[in-house]
């Protein structure tokens, strides 16, 4: 089964879980920005939750199939629609469009075109495809690890995407959370160098909302807002970090670490994003604004065994 | 969680090496990488997971570390003709061909990948050649940059940016995701620069 892309959208990249385990050899795990999204579109097509998927961003990419395929949608809501020809017609603008179907498995018959044009909502969707996207592993995974050009692939206009073997499953369908919001609150535990910020400016930390800035991708999220004040230089030692993370540069304005962060840092970091709360922060755009809530290890931990359970439930079979 | 070690940082470095070896010897189920920094070490945990005792006691262990492994040896031919060769000698009060003889005549220990893949961070660099990194970093550094900033000398495995100061170029491939590992160099090899 082979997709083809008519036209790549504003940037869609092929993801799967990431490659954590490599840190030490400089390589950030990358993957979807979107977990929950990314396993809930798998699950809908009867593919393992690990399976590599098509993770489009602001405004998505049109992917035409050669033969029928079980696809689905997830992640942000995006205005989709199925595009097909009107038989014996050679002329473009003589098709039919309808409007695809959002956290449902459906099919798509060989010839049509899937268009995904502006995000109805958040950052992030995804398209997954029954079998997967079969792009060659790299460090044992297909994620794309944009900044380093390592993985995966960057889709252009033109290419071609092989899918790995179908097997049989019931139609799907989910009903996840709207993930995306304008203001999200995201729970952060404290940073490995939180005191070496003065306590007022990090007090003014967890009362104001900060505001993403147009200087965000799946690298970091530059926000803006009070900055934080530090008694020493922002310059550590550098060492290892983790996605998630807010590290404070010398101006004080908070950069959120995403999923092709380096693997090692060299500012100090105020607070962490728990990863049960990064799906929130994945989904905002520039312009959004974030609040940060303290909590603890213990409860970022239980809150994603929780979250881990929770999307599970809300997929059911289609009789 | 991380684990910081005071002191100098080459003694930090070593204990920091020494215990990631510990930890992924460990083979500890609930973790999901390991990666070690400048003086510290940074272990993470597959989501949800909580640390095992055995895990947060070898993490915290104050008992006298053994010696990290002995590294490999790498010889790395250079040319050096770096940008910022001429500027560095000038802040530096020397003549470029001092840079060269200091910088190559140094021995260099790998003290942790970081930044990009394959990115080595090399402690070892001679006081005298000890510069800040520039103030706006380059937009794009060419892949095989040798370059130098405060206490570190490094190389660039690609083209990005990056703010340290460049003094030469190499042709060896560090990184290589079909190489089992896949950065060239491993925290703890041993380094010589020889002038091409």
């Amino acid at each position: 089964m082979t997709l083809l892309v008519m036209h790549p959208g504003a940037l869609s990249t092929v993801q799967d879980l990431g490659r954590p385990g490599f840190g030490a050899a400089g390589v950030a795990p990358s993957g979807a920005m979107d977990l929950w999204a990314l396993r809930a579109a798998n699950v809908l097509v009867g593919n393992e939750e690990d399976a590599a998927v098509i993770e489009f961003t602001l405004r998505g990419p049109t992917i035409a199939f050669e033969s029928e395929a079980v696809i689905a949608l997830t992640g942000s809501r995006f205005d989709v629609s199925i595009l097909r020809s009107v038989s014996g017609s050679a002329f473009e603008r003589d098709v039919d469009a309808t409007t695809a179907p959002h956290q449902t498995s459906f099919w798509v018959r060989a010839g049509e075109s899937l268009r995904i044009g502006p995000t109805l909502g958040g950052a992030r969707g995804y398209l997954a495809i029954r079998g997967g996207i079969d792009v060659p592993l790299t460090l044992g995974s297909r994620s794309t690890h944009v900044a380093a050009r390592l993985g995966g692939r960057v889709l252009n206009q033109g290419d071609r995407l092989e899918t790995g073997t179908a097997s049989d499953a019931p139609l799907r369908r989910a009903r996840l959370d709207a993930a995306y919001r304008s203001a999200s609150r995201l729970r952060v535990i404290a940073g490995p160098q939180h005191d070496i910020f003065l306590p007022g400016s990090v007090e003014r930390f967890f009362s104001s909302p900060y505001t993403v800035t147009a200087s965000s991708d799946r690298t970091g999220m530059r926000l803006q807002g009070p900055p934080l004040e530090l008694r020493a230089k922002p310059d550590i030692d550098p060492e290892g970090v983790v996605t998630g993370a807010l590290q404070i540069p010398g101006d004080g304005q908070p950069i959120l670490l995403g999923c092709d962060r380096p693997a090692t840092g060299g500012y100090a970091k105020v607070a962490t994003v728990i990863g049960a709360d990064m799906h929130l922060a994945a989904q905002a755009k520039p312009g959004d604004t974030f609040s940060f809530d303290r909590t603890t290890p213990d409860v970022a931990r239980a809150a994603w065994r929780e979250r881990d359970e929770a999307w599970r439930r809300t997929i059911e079979d289609i009789e | 969680m991380l684990r910081s070690f005071p002191g100098s940082i080459v003694a930090a470095n070593s204990a920091a090496r020494a215990l990631t070896d510990e930890i992924k010897a460990g083979l500890f189920p609930e973790v999901a990488d390991v990666v070690p920094g400048a003086r510290t070490l940074l272990v993470e945990l597959i989501p949800g997971a909580e640390p095992s005792e055995a895990l947060v006691r070898a993490l915290a262990s104050d008992v006298a570390l053994p010696q990290p492994r002995a590294g490999r040896r790498h010889e790395i031919s250079v040319t050096y003709d770096g940008e910022d060769l001429a500027q560095v000698a000038t802040s530096c009060r020397m003549r470029p061909q001092d840079v060269v003889e200091l910088h190559s005549g140094a021995e260099y220990t790998v003290a942790f990948i970081g930044f990009q893949p394959g990115f080595p961070y090399l402690l070892g660099l001679p006081e005298e050649l000890a510069v800040p990194r520039l103030a706006s970093p380059r937009v794009k550094v060419p892949a095989g940059s040798v370059a130098i900033a405060q206490e570190y000398t490094g190389i660039y495995p690609d083209a990005t940016p990056g703010g340290w100061r460049l003094i030469g170029r190499t042709e060896i491939v560090l990184f290589d995701p079909a190489s089992t590992p896949p950065a060239l160099l491993q925290p703890g090899d041993v380094v010589r620069f020889v002038p091409a």
